[in-house]
């Protein structure tokens, strides 16, 4: 039987269908609910039900031949049939062992082992009545809007960091996954979310980084959780971001590539720099520092590449000017070739 | 790309609407009688205006429980400063010993205000009417349930607002006014102290938003935060029911507007509530500097669509998801 998993979002959906073991699709949905727009139509129910049918429509499947497994960010909608199975996001990020998962929406975040919840972007414009205040206000009216103010949006990650001021606890695992609304479908001022992926890790450690640009990972995920037979290859859904070496002090890097093209660099204290690297076969990387010891890794790198943080003091990046445009400077670099 | 549809005017042909009046009173409708918007359904008597004096007041013969005072003349002094009797009425001391002059009692009558059937009468106070509307949806508005006569402003220059409303000040008193594109705080503070009933315009600041939230006072956004013109078609929709009796309602987010039977499309259905985009299509964006701009769709690319506006030969892209279609 197909079976159809969809995931709600604070500001989005998606949906993955599978019809059978060679077919399966991810189908993003970049809208939402909001009763400010929709409610003299319809309720939210009807709202998410049209967009389940019109999904399964384009499958060519219907609702009562399908198993539908939901996953949400807050409460799950009803729907006109019962879902084999509902789950929220905390069981998800629970649940899952290959990654670090890390789910933001909004200005709230869950992982394994924290979770902070807020009720409203708009809280971010209290008594400060600008632009500013008014795009946060609109947030609310249309809530699947992505902004393009580059300002605008560091606010935003600046609330989102705030709910995690010791930055990432990871458990040892060094394979984190960024998912959530906030990461969904960005297409422009990609720097902004790396910048607030480098200010959440604050440990000293070498991470591989990932960003679900899809929620591709509460619908796998929720996916394997219906059918544990199910074997879905989820970096096929995510963007790699790179290697983020987080350290503090100078670093010493010896790559050794398979071309056969060894570079040495070395990093000084207190910088954070992008070393653009994206390979298809791993590279060996061979690392000092007073902090990480001697270490070797195998990266292939990624849409960023390599990512190194020597800064000895992790204070946020957002309340340093400077630090921001360097930033935003150096991530900028890595793709410079997609804004040609 | 699929996309939801908005659709700021929807009609509803059977809905139930509430005339309550402030006290109990009489009926001049049964069960089952036919009204139009200016029929009396009944009325009610009683006093319409009261006036706390403040303290230190001092009264100007006042010397029983309660005493009639003639619109215009001296009710008292506070300090050097004359106080005058905005009305006919009675002054009364009250318990607490502060000085409350009230209206004489007036008969208040009760208007249909839509066209439709009387469906039930609620112990001498309120009355059930089966009609027609259309609502128009507002994106934000302040949490009051209120009604009145729609006064449709112009969409005028913000110099011009002031003016307006001061030269409406004779009636502006339990109005529901359209205000234009985009309303200043001081604008809407001079409408709440002219006692309008209610007030709506395309956008405002949030200081605005907030004064009316804080002083229960009905307010509503037709598209959003910051300087967003209200829909074409929306201002063109208000323009032709200017004056007509209109109720809104904060909880639900919406103005209803009664009409007239005919007035209904019939046989519309239900539409659907997301499409698939197409060229020339209407569109509103959700993106700076165009936000709530409507357009038309000129083409289509695969994370972003090229919108037209109006006759300008140039169109502007558009990135999803920051627009929708708009019917």
């Amino acid at each position: 039987m197909p079976t159809l998993a969809a995931y709600f979002d604070t500001s989005n959906a998606s949906f993955l269908f599978i019809k059978d073991k060679k077919h399966i699709n991810i189908f993003p949905f970049p809208y939402v609910y909001s009763e400010s727009l929709f409610g003299n139509q319809c309720s939210e129910k009807e709202f998410c039900q049209g967009v389940l049918d019109t999904v399964l429509a384009n499958n060519q499947a219907k609702a009562s031949a399908c198993d539908l497994v939901v996953s949400s960010f807050n409460n799950p909608p009803e729907f006109s049939v019962k879902p084999k199975l509902e789950v929220g996001i905390q069981d998800l990020v629970r649940d899952c062992d290959n990654y670090f998962p890390v789910v933001i929406s909004g200005e709230s975040h869950v992982t394994p082992n924290s979770f902070f919840m807020s009720s409203h972007q708009g809280d971010l414009a209290v008594k400060n009545y600008d632009e500013q205040s008014d795009t946060l206000e609109n947030l609310c009216i249309y809530p699947h809007i992505i902004v393009d103010d580059i300002s605008i949006q560091s606010e935003i990650d600046k609330k989102i960091i705030l709910g995690i001021p010791a930055g990432l606890k990871t458990d040892n695992k060094n394979k984190i996954l960024f998912s959530g609304g906030r990461f969904f479908q960005r297409t422009f001022n990609r720097e902004l979310d790396y910048i607030m992926i480098l200010d959440m890790i604050k440990k000293p450690a070498v991470y591989d980084v990932y960003i679900d640009r899809n929620n591709a990972f509460p619908l796998v995920q929720s996916m394997k959780m219906y059918d544990k037979s199910l074997d879905i290859d989820m970096e096929k859904y995510i963007e790699s971001v790179g290697t983020f070496i987080c350290c503090e002090g100078p670093v010493e890097c010896l790559l050794k590539t398979s071309v056969g093209e060894d570079r040495f660099f070395e990093i000084a204290k207190d910088r954070v720099d992008v070393v653009p690297l994206k390979l298809d076969s791993p590279a060996k990387l061979h690392i000092k520092n007073s902090t990480l010891g001697s270490l070797d890794i195998h990266t292939v790198g990624g849409e960023v590449g390599l990512v190194f943080d020597t800064r000895v003091s992790k204070e946020g990046i957002y309340s340093d000017v400077k630090l921001f445009n360097v930033c935003v400077r150096q991530f900028g670099k890595s793709f410079v070739k997609d804004k040609e | 790309m699929i996309t939801p549809i908005i659709r700021k005017i929807t009609q509803k042909e059977r809905c139930l609407v509430e005339r309550v009046l402030p006290i109990e009173g009489g009926f001049s409708v049964e069960t089952g009688t036919a009204v139009e918007p200016f029929n009396h359904l009944g009325e009610c008597r009683f006093s319409q205006n009261k006036l706390e004096l403040p303290k230190g007041f001092k009264p100007s013969n006042f010397k029983t429980n309660t005493r009639f005072y003639y619109y215009g003349c001296l009710l008292g002094k506070i300090g050097k400063e004359k106080i005058v009797a905005p009305f006919d009425g009675n002054m009364e001391m009250d318990s607490q010993k502060r000085y409350i002059f009230s209206e004489n009692e007036k008969n208040y009558p009760l208007l249909a205000g839509v066209w439709g059937i009387v469906k039930s009468i609620r112990q001498n106070k309120s009355v059930l009417l089966e009609t027609q509307v259309k609502d128009l949806l507002l994106a934000a508005c302040s949490d009051v349930y209120t009604s009145g006569e729609l006064v449709v402003f112009p969409n005028p220059t913000d110099i011009l607002k002031r003016s307006y409303l001061e030269n409406f000040a004779k009636g502006i008193k339990g109005k529901v006014i359209y205000i234009g594109h985009f309303v200043e705080l001081d604008v809407l503070q001079k409408a709440y102290d002219m006692q309008a009933s209610a007030v709506l315009s395309g956008s405002a600041h949030k200081d605005a938003f907030d004064f009316a939230k804080d002083n229960n006072f009905a307010f509503g956004l037709i598209s959003g935060f910051g300087k967003i013109k209200t829909p074409e078609s929306v201002y063109k929709f208000l323009s032709s029911i200017s004056f007509r009796y209109v109720f809104f309602d904060g909880d639900q987010n919406i103005l209803r507007i009664p009409v007239r039977p005919e007035d209904i499309l019939k046989g519309e259905g239900l539409k659907p509530l997301i499409k698939q985009v197409e060229a020339g299509m209407g569109i509103q964006v959700l993106q700076d500097p165009y936000f709530g701009w409507v357009g038309t769709v000129d083409r289509i690319c695969e994370s972003s669509i090229f919108v037209r506006f109006g006759v300008d030969k140039n169109s502007v892209e558009v990135r999803v998801p920051n627009f929708l279609i708009i019917e």
